[in-house]
This record gives structure tokens, sequence and C-alpha cells, in this order.
């Protein structure tokens, strides 16, 4: 890889994705219906929906594949539509399904997209040890990409759209099939590129991943952008006030009532599918987070662990979207 | 085994029932009949027996079509469910290989019998018109449903017994072109005046076949039942050869059916390192041109092969005249030259032809054409790319040619015109570029279709052509210009390249693009 990837990005002041009143229909049927939204540079964002919900035909707008029938998409700031060979250049498009020549070998898979994108001979044996390396498929060159397990075939996949030294990366549910050893090093190498300057859109169906992994997301539905915002905004809980969580080493009969009385705290409940000796703390907004911590630290509870209340990212998603499939 | 068999064959008529294409091809037809009715009108004004010109001419059309048909509609009756991955669905569904075959093959040859059907009111009044007897007509028609059979049931064999749609059609078509040149292959045999060196048995063996090939042919028993003589019997040998092979064919199918319907495609990858360094070099500059050059047109051993096939083709040439005539010091007569020359220019038409129907289609199959869209390039530079690699694959083809004109100019020049090049030029590239665009819309009956269109364009293509050259000369004669025939007819073929291969042209980029939308 390019010695300069890890380096800022020039144009990290524009947004890597800018998609305003994006709509498309395939004959009769509305795919996308005025989708806004924007990714900032050197982010991972999620992309989030239901099956049909248009994440597919959105990525593929975005990457030039396909032509939106309204509105207006950019990649850090060229159209889409009439500069689509200088968003080519700026994008690695790694589609959810595998699309690759069998009979090469890894290395010569990777040659060969590395020449269609322009890189002299001799910088490509470097790049490609690069890519390898960085996917942990060093060992494999040679091999042919028809004798490679699936989650092999998708590290090579995900080399391919590096050998270029893309800015931005798009990610068609890029673990999907993969076992949970091979998920939890895609998500390693994704947090890698990051750190290395990358944009990464990725559209995924693992919620809890998505969740530790983005910096913001965008949940669609039916065609229509339900949330896009960073992940902490989802994730906030609806109450007007915060609430907390506290875990206790060992039960104790009043800590109920001790934590009832202290200033600010409106409630206090025992969760019916708690963990442990887990207790919900409500607040009344007349105290913050750190005030509290010191006030039950001052009680002397048996205290395990102390966390902000957040709504899971499935939860989110459930009260985004609507149930049963789109007709 | 019965409930599965019904199932599938329901549902393989029902799928059929609701695709457009064979709606098309049967109302075309219905059409085509109609115009031939109102031509044997017309005719029945002027000479005798309309009836049986009109009835020979559908005939005739039926066979072409059940022998297209072969090639592209009975051919994917297995292998389609090969492509789409269902075949091993359907036997965990219970269907056994004689009902998935049963199923599969009846509900398309109920499909292709319904085009006889339509015929049928059509027919009645070919008896009206006068020259035709309803025994030929029953004859004839039976005659064509023992070809239908025979032709269903050779495909289906080649449906059974290939990896994927695309090599049962070529397999099935070089069957069918084997079978139509049989005859004359072996009546030219036969007819050849032989050195003393050749064994006599090949000229009788060619006799025999030839004379196997009068009886059961199809084209010769329409002769027979057609001709003034009128018939005999209503079922000739053809009739039952016909049948008993289709039947063969068949059983044939349905025994080998589980040892060969889930054989992967075999893959002609070189897996040794060292013999790999050597036939596969590092990518290109142009990129596509290494990957199709090396992984669709069979790279440098596909080039020494072909380096070797053509070679073999002159140089068999060369040494029958050596023997035939040791002493006239030439290396190759000029009668010889002329053969040889056709020969090559035939294997190289037919290279080009296959190269056509796959070398586009082969990236939707292999799901590639997302990325390779995806590149920083302009489709049509990518599709210049691929198809400059099928012209280095062509290239020992074209060395030979050349290398034959070297050896003797003057027995090819004798009989080629620059009329006759300029026209075989563009019916080639006609056809090539009809291939490549059907094949993105259907992959395994791109070529017969080509090749159909083509063989139909040319009868309109002359009388254009002809208006065009008059048209020109009068223009350069106004304006006091004389031209030469090499330039009035390059001056013909930029206008057809216009108005015929640059719309289509246009169209195949649009339906490639189209085509990556989808992926």
């Amino acid at each position: 890889m390019k010695s300069d990837m890890s380096t800022a990005s020039p144009i990290s002041n524009m947004p890597a994705i800018s998609v305003s009143g994006l709509s498309h229909a395939f004959k009769s049927h509305q795919a996308l219906s005025d989708l806004s939204f924007a990714v900032m540079p050197q982010t991972i964002h999620g992309f989030v929906g239901p099956n049909g919900a248009g994440k597919t035909t959105t990525l593929k707008i975005i990457c030039t594949l396909l032509k939106q029938s309204m509105g207006e998409v950019q990649v850090f700031g060229h159209s889409v539509r009439t500069e689509a060979i200088t968003v080519r250049k700026m994008i690695g498009f790694m589609p959810d399904h595998f699309s690759m020549y069998r009979q090469m070998t890894v290395f010569e898979y990777l040659d060969f997209f590395a020449a269609a994108y322009g890189l002299p001979l001799i910088q490509r044996d470097q790049v490609i040890g690069d890519v390898l390396t960085l996917t942990d498929m060093d060992g494999r060159r040679d091999d042919l990409i028809s004798g490679l397990s699936r989650g092999m075939q998708q590290r090579v996949s995900l080399a391919r759209v590096l050998v270029h030294d893309p800015d931005l990366l798009l990610l068609d549910e890029p673990a999907s099939g993969l076992d949970p050893r091979a998920r939890i090093e895609l998500m390693e190498i994704l947090r890698e590129l990051k750190r290395m300057g990358k944009t990464i859109f990725i559209s995924s169906h693992i919620l809890s991943e998505l969740a530790e992994l983005c910096d913001s997301v965008t949940i669609i539905d039916r065609g229509m952008v339900r949330f896009s915002g960073p992940m902490n905004a989802l994730l906030e809980s609806d109450d007007e006030h915060p609430g907390y969580t506290i875990r206790l080493a060992t039960p104790v009969d009043d800590a109920v009532a001790q934590l009832s009385e202290l200033e600010g705290v409106s409630s206090v409940d025992v969760p019916e599918h708690g963990e442990g000796d887990e207790l919900h703390i409500q607040t009344n907004g007349e105290t913050d987070t750190n005030t509290l911590l010191v006030a039950i630290a001052g009680l002397n509870l048996p205290l395990v662990s102390f966390s902000q209340r957040r709504k899971q990212l499935n939860q989110a998603f459930m009260d985004l979207t609507t149930r049963g499939v789109r007709t | 085994m019965k409930r599965a068999t019904s199932a599938l064959f329901s549902w393989s008529l029902r799928a059929d029932a609701k695709s457009t294409a064979p709606h098309v091809v049967r109302g075309g037809f219905a059409l085509f009949v109609l115009l031939s009715v109102a031509m044997a009108w017309a005719d029945s004004l002027s000479a005798v027996g309309p009836g049986l010109r009109f009835f020979t001419t559908i005939c005739y059309l039926n066979v072409f079509l059940i022998t297209v048909a072969g090639m592209s509609y009975f051919v994917s009756a297995v292998s389609e469910e090969k492509d789409a991955g269902t075949l091993a669905l359907l036997k965990l569904a219970g269907a056994p290989p004689l009902g998935i075959m049963l199923s599969k093959s009846t509900s398309r040859l109920i499909s292709a019998i319904m085009l006889l059907m339509i015929q049928l009111p059509f027919t009645f009044l070919a008896v009206t018109l006068g020259g035709v007897t309803w025994d030929q007509v029953i004859a004839a028609y039976l005659a064509l449903m023992a070809w239908m059979c025979l032709v269903a049931n050779g495909a289906l064999f080649c449906s059974v017994t290939s990896p994927t749609s695309g090599r049962a059609a070529v397999r099935a078509t070089g069957l069918l072109i084997l079978l139509f040149t049989l005859g004359p292959l072996a009546s030219a045999i036969v007819s050849m005046k032989v050195p003393a060196w050749v064994p006599a048995q090949i000229q009788q063996v060619a006799a025999g076949v030839l004379s196997a090939y009068q009886t059961l042919m199809i084209g010769s028993r329409l002769e027979e039942i057609l001709s003034a003589a009128g018939v005999k019997t209503l079922t000739g040998p053809q009739f039952w050869w016909s049948m008993a092979t289709g039947g063969a064919l068949f059983s044939l199918s349905t025994l080998l059916f589980n040892r060969l319907a889930h054989k992967p495609a075999a893959s002609s990858t070189v897996t040794s390192r060292r013999v790999r360094r050597f036939a596969v070099s590092r990518v290109w500059k142009l990129f596509v041109v290494w990957k199709d050059f090396l992984f669709y047109t069979g790279g440098i051993p596909g080039l020494v092969g072909r380096v070797v096939l053509y070679g073999g083709v002159v140089i068999g040439y060369l040494v029958f005249h050596q023997f035939n005539s040791p002493r006239s010091g030439a290396w190759l007569a000029d009668h010889l030259a002329w053969y040889c020359f056709l020969t090559l220019v035939g294997i190289v038409t037919v290279e080009g032809m296959f190269y056509a129907s796959g070398l586009l289609v082969q990236e939707a199959e292999q799901k590639t054409l997302g990325p390779l869209r995806l590149v920083p390039a302009e489709t049509v530079w990518i599709l210049l790319q691929k198809l400059a690699a099928c012209g280095i694959a062509m290239t020992p083809g074209f060395c030979w040619v050349g290398m034959l004109f070297v050896i003797n100019h003057r027995g090819i020049t004798l009989e080629l015109t620059p009329t006759m090049v300029i026209w075989y030029a563009f019916e080639v590239l006609l056809c090539a570029h009809l291939t490549m665009l059907l094949s993105l819309h259907s992959r395994w009956a791109a070529l017969p279709i080509a090749l159909f269109l083509t063989a139909a364009s040319n009868m309109c293509f002359p009388l254009i052509v002809l208006g065009l050259i008059k048209a020109v000369t009068s223009m350069a004669s106004v304006n006091g210009l004389r031209l030469g025939e090499i330039t009035i007819i390059m001056i013909n073929f930029i206008w057809a390249w216009v108005f015929v291969l640059l719309p289509l042209e246009l169209e195949i980029v649009k339906s490639w693009n189209r085509l990556a939308e989808k992926l």
C-alpha cells in the first residue's frame, strides 16, 4: 500500500458521500424515495435496513453501477452521474455475492485489478504484497481462487477493493456467511483501515457488530431514510432524563430504598429480565453522571458496574422499521 | 415418482406458457405461413400446383425451425437446471432421473408440437389449392415429427452430458452440423478422382454413408414425399430410424443421468506453478486483452494448438498435392489452393463465431460484470479490448491464410473477387454483432438465432446493396467522377457499417451496461 495511506486525506472537510433527494424506480416499483444523508470522511458508517429496503440499490448508485432517476449523489464532491470515472478511482466496492475470476490465482486476480486501475508494473508487487498482508492472505497468493473457502474468497474480495488504495470503501454485507472468527477478524481489518484514513460505508444485518464498529449509521426502510446520524444519538434512551444501570456483587436488601433517597433520583427498579443483581436508576435531571456516581459510591454498596442506559441497535432498528416484507 | 414428475411437468408447461419468446416465435411463424398463403394464391393465377409449392415451403421451414430448436430450445431442458443450481433440489424433492427427463423434455416437445398444430388449417388450404394430396401431407408431418424426436432427444443427450447450457448448445450444434455435412462430404469423396495410393475401401465406406444418408435424412425423405411420384408409404425408413435413434438417445440419457448430470465443469487451468508461470505472464497494460486471451480463448497453449490445427490443414493439402502430382513442380495446384483457402476461412469463421457467442456473456455467467464495469475505463474501451483478445487468438488462422497466399496466390485470386470479400466480411461481421448482442439476452440461443437472422438478411441486403451501388454510380457520374469497383464497394461497406453495424454496436454497449446494473 502507498505510504501516504495513513495520513489524513486532503479532502477531509467535505462529506465522503453526500446523498440528497435520491429517488430511483425500477419500472413501476419505487425503490428509493427522496433519500438524503451524508457520510463524513475517515469514519465507519453503517447502512441498515430490512430486506428489500433499498440498500443495494443505493450502494449501486453510489458506486456508479446504476444511474439514479432523481436526486444528486456525490463522492468527495464529485457527481456519480457526470464524473463516474473519477468516482470509480476513489471507491472500492465489495458486493454481497462473490464475483471473481475463479480460474485465476489470488496474485493474478489482484494483479489484474491493479493493472485495471492503472498501477505501474513496478508498484504492483509492493501493493499486492501489502494488501495480502493486511488481509492475512500472503500465504495463499499462488492458490487458485476456485480452491479457496468462502471466508478466504471474502478476504481476496476485500484485498481486491484495496489494491488501488481508494479513499472510500463500499461494503455490501461483507460478513455474510463468515464464521465467528472470520467475522471478528474482518471487523479488526475494517478498524485498521479506518485508522489508515479510509472511509467505510458498510451495509450489514449483523447489528451488534455494527453498533460496536460504526461511528454513524443510516437506517432505511421501504426506500426512505428513518434515521441518519451518529451511532450515539441513535442509541440514546428515549427518556427525557438519563437512566443508569448498576450491578452489585451480592444482593443488598435495602439497596433500592438507599438509592431512591439519593438526590436527583426519581425511581429505582429491579428489571424483570436483568442479569444478576441489576438495578435501573431513573434520574429527574437534577444531577449529572459524575455526581450520581460519587453519591452511589458513598453508600458503600458492593458495586460491580455502573453505566448509562442505552438502547440496543436491535431495538432501535425494530422501533424505526416496519414489520413485514415490502411488496 | 408420479407426483414429482407430474408437478415438474405442469410447472414446466406453465413456465413455457408464461414466457414470451415461444409465443413470439409461434406468432412469427403464423405470419410467415399467412404470407406464404398469399404468395401461393398469387402463384395459382399463373403456375400449376400452387398448393404443392406452398406446402414444400412450409415443410422446409419446419425442418429449419426444428433444427434451430435443437441447438437452442431443446438443448437447455436439463442443463438450465444445472445453470441455476437447482438439479440437486429436484432430486431431493424425490424426482427420479426418468421423471426429470420426461417432464422437462416432454413439455418442450408439446410446445414444439404446438408449432406444427397451428399449421393445420393452412395445410387444408394447400390441399384445396391443388398439387398436394392428403397422403403427402400426412407422410410429411410424420417425417417432421420423427425428425423432431431425433433432434429433441439428441439435444437432451447433450443437455444431460454437458455441465452448462453453453457447452450443451456447442455440442448439439456440432452434432447437427456433422449430421448435415456428412452426406455432402460422402458425396464429394465418392465423386472424387482418388489417387492410387488412397485405399479403395475409403470410397466404399463413403458410398455406404451416402446411401444411408439419402435413406434416413429428413431432406431426402421430404424430396421423396413431395416428388411427382407421390407417397408409397406413410412411414418410410427415415421415420423408423429417427424414432428408434431418438428413443435410444433418450434411454442412454436416462442411464447416464446419475453419472453425468452432477459432473462439474472440468477446469482447464494449469496447476503446476512452473507451467503456469510460462503460460500466464504478468498482466498487460491492456488488462482485458490479457484476461480474455489467457482465460477465455485458451492462452498460449490454445494458440499453439491452433497453429498446429491450421498448419495441419495447409500441410495436409500440400502433402496431398505432392502425392497426387509429384512432378507438377508447384507447391500446390490452383484448385487445391482455392479449396484450402475455403477450408481455412471456414474454420476461422467458426472460431470467430464461437468467441462471439461467449465473449460478453461469460462475464455475466461468472458474475464478474459488476467489478469489471467499476474499473475506471469506458465500456467501449473494455469491449474493444475483448475483441482484441479474440483477434490475437485468431492470429494463427490469419497467418496461415497469409502463408497460403505466399504459397499460391494465383489459385485463390482466380476465384476470389473484391465483391465476394466485402460481402463475406460484412455477413460475418453482421453475424458476429448479432451473436454478441443476442448473447446478452439469451445465453444459449444467440448463435443459432444470429445465423438465422444473418441468413434472412442475406435475402434483403443484395437488393439494397445493388440499389446503393446504382445510386453511388449515378451521383458520381452526375458530378463527373468515374469510380472504380473497389471504391464503390468500400463506400457501400461504410454505409452498411453506419446504418447496420454501428446501431448494433451501440445496442451492445447499452445492453452490457444494463446487464451490469442487475449484478
